[in-house]
């Protein structure tokens, strides 16, 4: 028999007018949609700073945007500006890899042995539902009013649901895979590396964006309890003497982080899974 | 043709809570070196299990397997087992594909690229390569799986319906293609299906299985008066209808007195 020709039909590369107008709706489309955005923000900020002026609010308890570019600008250039971000980005970089990490590593165990998964079931769950602010006092009592209770903390806040989820893609990986490897002789080592780990990269990518902002929330939960320095001390110490503008700042700032290092986590999404 | 595989009174049940359920009962036959053998039965007859007690992936409750007259554990024989679908990685190219099996079992050295490049050159996928499988066509990934179980230069293949996955037209072109490629490679293989034309079209010898548990109900020799053989030529054969209709008594027989 002769195998059928599958010819790939020459697309044409002339562009019809309609399609032009369509594609011209869509960029007009696209163009007002961030038009408004913009619109959105300038319009608040506007709002909140003409409000402090004439009086509909008390820039004492608002703070306004121009004393809020004032206290960066102030900070910046003493320098305190970027030892309080530093600290705080340190202690959620460091906490992130801490979760993924030792998430990457329990979910390999409890996948690679389905005893100690079964045994340690109820516990997970119990210490993934747990609202991990209730444990941040203990830490400090145990760790001391230090760097070390902040990243516990944040790790804890992250990592149990972060070893449900991995362990649960890690079991959800097709049967007849695994069966493949099998048929090529491997053992489960392979099917470890060859198939599970790199079929799941997606979905671990995915799983670090949620991370980055669980460390970054465990990581201001920690600040306000513990800290000596960093965003989130900063807010509640701001928010004790009234300094409002340092508060205010400190959330703009955060806001700005946490946006960031999704972004970098999307980044690497869009390459891996291209 | 000596023979070279030996299925002797095998039985396999399965086990759940629920109760255990026989999947196999006393199931005896033999393979010759370079044979085609088609196994046809009813679904859930327990085809698969006994690919993969062949294959060493279940061990038989009892009964045994015997290649070259010798235990399957010890006989350090290779068999090569092509699953349902083609299981292609997503993540890994086509050569990075075929090269897995090789890769486990740390057989994968600069001189098996020359092999590897050949099989692809004579099988038409060395411009595809790189292309990862989502961009191959049906027939293309299905023999890159062959090349796939190929390279691992195994004794036995196991085709387990490794058509049923694929349309009508890609079955016909991909079954002749496989075939072809066996017969060339000189391999003995064993196929599943529960397609009766597919069976006889490509095997030489046809074993057909009685509802669960299987057991062996009846072979047919398959022998076609027709030169220049390939299974789309077999289904022009004038034996073909023949064979057909008793190979379809036998199933249906078995349907009646249940």
């Amino acid at each position: 028999m002769s195998r059928k020709s599958r010819k790939v039909s020459s697309e044409s590369l002339s562009v019809s007018a309609a399609q032009k107008a369509y594609v011209r709706k869509h960029l007009l489309r696209t163009r007002r949609i961030r038009l408004y955005q913009v619109i959105i923000l300038i319009g608040f900020i506007a709002f909140w700073e003409i409000s402090t002026h004439i009086g509909i609010v008390d820039s004492f308890i608002f703070s306004s945007p121009s004393r809020v570019v004032k206290t960066i600008a102030k900070m910046t250039v003493d320098g305190q500006l970027f030892y309080h971000i530093g600290i705080t980005l340190l202690e959620t970089l460091i906490s992130f890899a801490l979760v993924n990490i030792v998430g990457l590593f329990m979910a390999i165990i409890l996948w690679w042995n389905d005893s100690i998964s079964k045994v340690l079931e109820p516990y997970l769950i119990v210490l993934n539902s747990l609202p991990k602010s209730a444990l941040a006092p203990v830490f400090i009592v145990w760790l001391g009013a230090n760097m070390k209770t902040i990243i516990v903390a944040a790790v804890s806040v992250a990592l149990f649901g972060s070893i449900i989820t991995l362990y649960s893609d890690f079991k959800a990986v097709e049967e007849d895979k695994i069966k493949l490897i099998y048929t090529l002789r491997g053992n489960k080592k392979d099917v470890l590396l060859k198939v599970v780990l790199p079929s799941n990269i997606p979905s671990m990518i995915s799983l670090m964006k949620v991370n980055i902002g669980l460390s970054l929330v465990g990581v201001i939960i920690g600040e306000f309890l513990a800290a000596k320095a960093g965003l989130g001390y900063l807010i509640i110490y701001g928010s004790q003497v009234f300094r409002l503008d340092w508060v205010i700042m400190s959330i703009v700032i955060l806001s700005i982080i946490a946006t960031g290092l999704y972004k970098i986590l999307s980044f690497f999404e869009k390459r891996y899974t291209k | 043709m000596s023979e070279l595989l030996r299925i002797d009174h095998i039985s396999y049940t399965y086990h759940s809570l629920d109760g255990e359920t026989p999947a196999l009962m006393d199931v005896s036959f033999h393979v010759n070196d370079g044979e085609f053998l088609g196994i046809v039965g009813p679904s859930g007859c327990g085809k698969s299990t006994l690919l993969s007690l062949i294959a060493g992936l279940l061990t038989p409750s009892c009964g045994s397997i015997y290649i070259n007259g010798k235990d399957i554990k010890s006989s350090g024989k290779n068999i090569g087992y092509m699953l349902q679908k083609d299981h292609l990685l997503d993540w890994r190219n086509t050569l990075k594909n075929v090269t897995l099996g090789m890769e486990i079992q740390h057989k994968l050295s600069d001189n098996s690229y020359v092999q590897i490049n050949e099989l692809l050159n004579t099988y038409g996928l060395i411009t595809f390569k790189k292309s990862f499988p989502s961009e191959l066509s049906g027939g293309m990934r299905q023999r890159a799986a062959l090349i796939r179980t190929l390279l691992l230069e195994p004794d036995i293949l196991l085709l387990d319906e490794p058509f049923s996955a694929l349309d009508y037209q890609t079955r016909l072109e991909v079954a002749d293609d496989i075939w072809g490629i066996i017969r060339k490679e000189k391999k003995t293989a064993i196929l599943i299906t529960h397609d009766i034309s597919e069976a006889i079209s490509m095997s030489d010898r046809v074993i057909v299985l009685s509802n669960r548990p299987g057991t062996v109900k009846q072979i047919f020799d398959i022998k076609l008066s027709i030169s220049d053989r390939t299974p789309f030529t077999a289904r022009s054969a004038p034996e073909f209808r023949e064979y057909f209709n008793s190979i379809w008594k036998e199933l249906n027989h078995d349907e009646q007195e249940k």
